[in-house]
C-alpha cells in the first residue's frame, strides 16, 4: 500500500506537528500544555511519517532507545542542577541570558519539561513500531 | 453527589466482570475501565465545584483544588504505560498460541 | 559546591537515574556494562554507607522546597537509611552474580535497565513520605519486575500477563484506598494523615485502611493473594529471580511497617487479628506448597511466601520487640535466601536441570557449593549457630510475651516443615549418590559468582555468630518506629498543628 497523497502529505504533517509540539512544551509553563502533550503529539506525528514510509525507516527505528537516553538526561539535568545550588532536588533554578538586545529567562523546569518530551517521544514511538512489527 | 457514587459503583462493577472473563482481551478493557473509573473517583474524592482552574487565570481568589488533576495526569499516565505494554504482550501471546495451533494441525 | 546532607541523600536517587543513563549508551558491550556496573554499585553502596555512618540525626528532603504537607518529602530516617545499606549490598551481590551468569547472553541486554529502576523504584518506596508517590514508585516497581521478567522468560509469556494483570490489579485498589482516605482526610503526607486520623474515629476510616493493606498485602504477596508469586519466580533467570525475590516483597513489607506503625486504624484489634490470620496461613501454606514441589528453584519460590508470612507476623504483634525480630529475620531472609537461590543457579547451570529427580551426588563433586548450600539451609530452617534461628527466637518470644500461643506454635511447626523440605533437596540433589546426570561445563565459575555468594554468606554468618551487632540498631529503630510522633515531628518541622 504506498499512496503518494499519504506519503507526500504525512512528510508536510510531521514539520508542522513537530512545530506545534515544540510550541506546547514551551508554553507548558504558565498555560496548558507540556512535556507529555507535546511528546505525545510528536509520536503521533511520527508515527503517521512511519506507515508512509516503513520500509526506508527501520534504520531510525534502532535510534529510539538514544532518544529516550538523552531525554533522560535533559531531566537529570533539570532535577539535579538544584543541587549545585545547595537547594534540595527539583528546585527551580532559573538563568538570564541576553541574545540580540531580548533578555531571555531559562530555567531548569524547561529542561526537564524537554526531557520528559523526549521520553514520551521515544517510548510512545518504541511502543508503536513493537505494535507494527512483523 | 449520590449519582456520582453510583455511576462509579457501575462502572467498577462492569470492569470486575471484564476482569473476571476468561478472554484476555477482555481482561485487558477491564483493566482500561478500571484505570479510567479510578481518575474519576480521584476527581470526586478532590471535591466537585464551579471555581476558576489553579495556576491559568491570575485571580488568586475562589481557586479550584488543583492536586486531583495532578494525580489523574500521573495515573493516566501510568495507566498508559501500562496498557500498552499489555497489549503488546497479548499480541504476543497470541501469536505464540496461533504458531502453536498451526504447528499440531 | 558543598556537599549538604540533603544533597547526599538525593544521590541515593540521582545514581540510579545515571546508571540506567550510562546502560543505555553502553547497551549493547558486555564489558562496558560491567565497568558501569561496577562503578555504579561501589558508589551506591560509599553514598549508602556514609549516609549511615555520618548522620544520626533524620534526613528530610523536601522536594523544590515545597514544606511538607504540601510538596513531597522523602524522609532518611535510621529505618531507611538501614534498609538502603542492606539493599545496596545484596543488589551489589547479585549484580556480580549476573555477570557469570549472563555472559554471551545476547537476549538480556535490558537485564541492568531494569535492575537500576527496580532499585530506584525500591529506595524511593522506602524513603518516600507522601502516599500518592509511594503509589508512582510501586508502579515503577511494578513495569521493572515486568521489564526483568520480558528479557529473560522467551516462551512462558502467560505467566508474565498474570504477573502484570495481578499486580496492575493490586495498585489500581492502591489508587483507589488513596483516593479514599485524600478524600476522608483532605492530605497525602504520611505525617499528616497521622496527625489528621488522630481527631477521626477508627469506624468511619478501618475499611478505607483495610482496602490500603489488602492491596499492600497482594503486592507483598500475603495468603489469600500469593499464588502469583511462586509461579512466576522459578521462570526467568536466577538474576532476575534473586532480585524480584529480595528486593519487591521485602520493600512492600518495610512501607507496610512504617505504616502500619504511623496510622491509628492499623492498631485496631479487627485489622491485627486479620493480619495474624493471614501470616499464619501465608506461613502454613507456602510450606506446604513448598512439600510436595520436587524442583530446587520451586521450593524456594514457596519458601519466599512462607517467610513473608513470619515478617507479617511480626508486624501485626506490633510490639518494639515483634518489629525488632521482623526485621532481623527479614535482613537475614534476604542474605539466606538470595544466596540459595544463587546455588540453585550454579547447580543449574553447572548440571542442565533443576528437578530433584534427575539431580545427584553434588556434594561429592562440588564441596565448596554443598558447604555453602548447607550453611545457608539450615539458617533457613533455623538452627541455632545460624541467623535465622536468632530471628525465629526473637519472634517466638514476641509472640509468647503478648500471649500469641498458637502462632508461636505454628512458627515452630513451620520451620520444622522447612528442615523438612531443604532436607528433601539435600538428599537428593547433594547426598544420593547418583552419576548418570549430565554435567555441562565442569568447574567453570570465574570469581564473580563465588566472590558475590561468599559476601553473603559472611554477612549471613556474621549475623549470626554475633547478632548484637545489628539487634543493637534495630532496636533504635523498632523504639523510633513504634512512636508514631517522633516521625510526625521530623516531617512537620515548623508547621502549625
Amino acid at each position: 500500500m504506498k499512496s503518494v497523497i499519504f506519503s507526500g502529505n504525512s512528510q508536510l504533517i510531521l514539520q508542522v506537528m513537530l512545530i506545534i509540539s515544540i510550541l506546547v512544551v514551551i508554553q507548558g509553563h504558565n498555560y496548558s500544555g507540556g512535556g507529555f502533550i507535546g511528546g505525545l503529539i510528536a509520536a503521533s506525528a511520527t508515527a503517521l511519517y512511519l506507515f508512509a514510509f516503513l520500509e526506508e525507516s527501520k534504520s531510525i527505528i534502532k535510534k529510539v532507545p538514544r532518544v529516550i537516553a538523552i531525554g533522560l538526561v535533559l531531566m537529570f539535568v533539570g532535577v539535579g542542577s538544584a543541587l549545585l545550588y545547595a537547594k534540595p532536588v527539583a528546585s527551580g533554578t532559573w538563568w538570564n541570558f541576553s541574545i540580540l538586545g531580548e533578555s531571555i529567562k531559562l530555567g531548569s523546569p524547561l529542561l526537564f519539561d524537554f526531557g520528559i518530551y523526549f521520553v514520551v517521544f521515544g517510548s510512545i514511538t518504541l511502543v508503536m513500531t513493537a505494535l507494527v512489527r512483523n | 453527589m449520590p449519582l456520582f457514587a453510583l455511576c462509579a459503583a457501575i462502572l467498577i462493577s462492569i470492569s470486575v466482570f471484564l476482569l473476571l472473563q476468561e478472554n484476555i482481551i477482555r481482561k485487558l478493557f477491564g483493566t482500561l475501565i478500571l484505570s479510567s473509573t479510578l481518575s474519576y473517583i480521584i476527581l470526586i474524592c478532590g471535591r466537585l465545584n464551579n471555581k476558576a482552574p489553579a495556576f491559568v487565570s491570575n485571580n488568586s481568589h475562589n481557586l479550584s483544588n488543583p492536586l486531583p488533576q495532578a494525580m489523574i495526569l500521573t495515573a493516566i499516565v501510568i495507566a498508559f504505560a501500562l496498557i500498552a505494554y499489555l497489549s503488546t504482550l497479548i499480541r504476543q501471546i497470541l501469536f505464540i498460541n496461533m504458531k502453536n495451533s498451526r504447528k499440531e494441525s | 559546591m558543598m556537599i549538604t546532607p540533603t544533597g547526599l541523600a538525593a544521590l541515593v536517587l540521582c545514581i540510579p537515574l545515571l546508571a540506567i543513563i550510562a546502560h543505555l549508551f553502553v547497551k549493547n558491550h558486555f564489558l562496558l556494562r560491567q565497568i558501569v556496573q561496577l562503578l555504579a554499585i561501589t558508589s551506591m553502596l560509599v553514598v549508602t554507607i556514609s549516609l549511615l555512618i555520618l548522620f544520626n540525626k533524620p534526613i528530610v528532603i523536601q522536594a523544590a522546597n515545597w514544606p511538607a504537607p504540601f510538596g513531597i518529602s522523602f524522609v532518611f530516617d535510621n529505618f531507611s537509611r538501614f534498609m538502603l545499606v542492606i539493599f545496596s549490598i545484596v543488589t551489589a551481590c547479585i549484580s556480580l552474580y549476573s555477570f557469570y551468569e549472563l555472559e554471551g547472553q545476547k537476549a538480556t541486554q535490558n537485564y541492568y535497565l531494569g535492575y537500576w529502576l527496580l532499585f530506584l523504584g525500591i529506595s524511593g518506596a522506602i524513603t518516600t513520605g507522601d502516599l500518592f508517590n509511594l503509589y508512582v514508585w510501586l508502579e515503577l516497581i511494578l513495569i521493572s519486575a515486568l521489564l526483568l521478567l520480558q528479557c529473560s522468560i522467551r516462551n512462558n509469556k502467560e505467566v508474565m500477563f498474570n504477573y502484570a494483570l495481578i499486580n496492575i490489579c493490586g495498585t489500581l485498589l492502591m489508587l483507589l484506598s488513596i483516593a479514599l482516605i485524600y478524600a476522608k482526610t483532605g492530605t497525602l503526607n504520611f505525617a499528616d494523615i497521622a496527625r489528621h486520623l488522630n481527631q477521626l474515629s477508627n469506624d468511619e476510616t478501618l475499611p478505607i485502611f483495610l482496602l490500603l493493606f489488602l492491596s499492600m498485602s497482594l503486592k507483598g504477596g500475603l495468603f489469600p493473594f500469593y499464588f502469583w508469586l511462586p509461579t512466576s519466580y522459578p521462570t526467568p533467570h536466577i538474576s532476575c529471580t534473586t532480585l524480584l525475590s529480595s528486593l519487591t516483597t521485602k520493600a512492600v513489607m518495610l512501607i507496610m511497617l512504617r505504616l502500619i506503625c504511623l496510622f491509628k486504624p492499623f492498631h485496631t484489634v479487627t485489622f491485627t487479628t486479620t493480619l495474624v490470620l493471614m501470616s499464619l496461613a501465608t506461613m502454613l501454606l507456602g510450606v506446604m506448597g513448598a512439600a510436595i514441589r520436587f524442583d530446587f528453584r520451586k521450593i524456594l519460590s514457596f519458601h519466599v511466601v512462607s517467610q513473608l508470612g513470619y515478617i507479617a507476623l511480626g508486624l501485626a504483634i506490633k510490639t518494639p520487640l515483634a518489629i525488632v525480630g521482623a526485621l532481623y529475620f527479614l535482613i537475614h531472609n534476604v542474605f539466606t535466601k538470595t544466596t540459595l537461590f544463587m546455588v540453585s543457579g550454579v547447580v543449574e547451570k553447572s548440571y542442565g536441570t533443576g528437578s530433584l529427580n534427575k539431580l545427584g551426588s553434588v556434594a561429592t563433586r562440588n564441596k565448596s557449593l554443598a558447604i555453602v548450600f548447607f550453611i545457608s539451609a539450615f539458617s533457613l530452617a533455623g538452627f541455632p549457630p545460624f541467623s535465622g534461628f536468632w530471628g525465629k527466637y526473637i519472634l517466638i518470644k514476641a509472640a509468647l510475651n503478648q500471649h500469641y500461643y498458637t502462632s508461636a506454635t505454628l512458627m515452630i511447626l513451620v520451620s520444622v516443615m522447612t528442615l523438612f523440605s531443604m532436607n528433601k533437596i539435600w538428599q537428593y540433589a547433594y547426598y544420593r549418590s547418583k552419576t548418570t546426570t549430565r554435567r555441562v561445563d565442569p568447574t567453570k565459575m570465574g570469581y564473580y559468582a563465588p566472590l558475590g555468594i561468599g559476601i553473603l554468606l559472611v554477612l549471613a554468618l556474621f549475623m549470626g555468630i554475633y547478632p548484637d551487632s545489628i539487634l543493637n540498631y534495630l532496636s533504635t529503630i523498632a523504639k523510633d518506629l513504634s512512636h508514631p510522633t517522633i516521625y510526625i515531628n521530623t516531617v512537620l518541622i515548623g508547621v502549625r498543628t
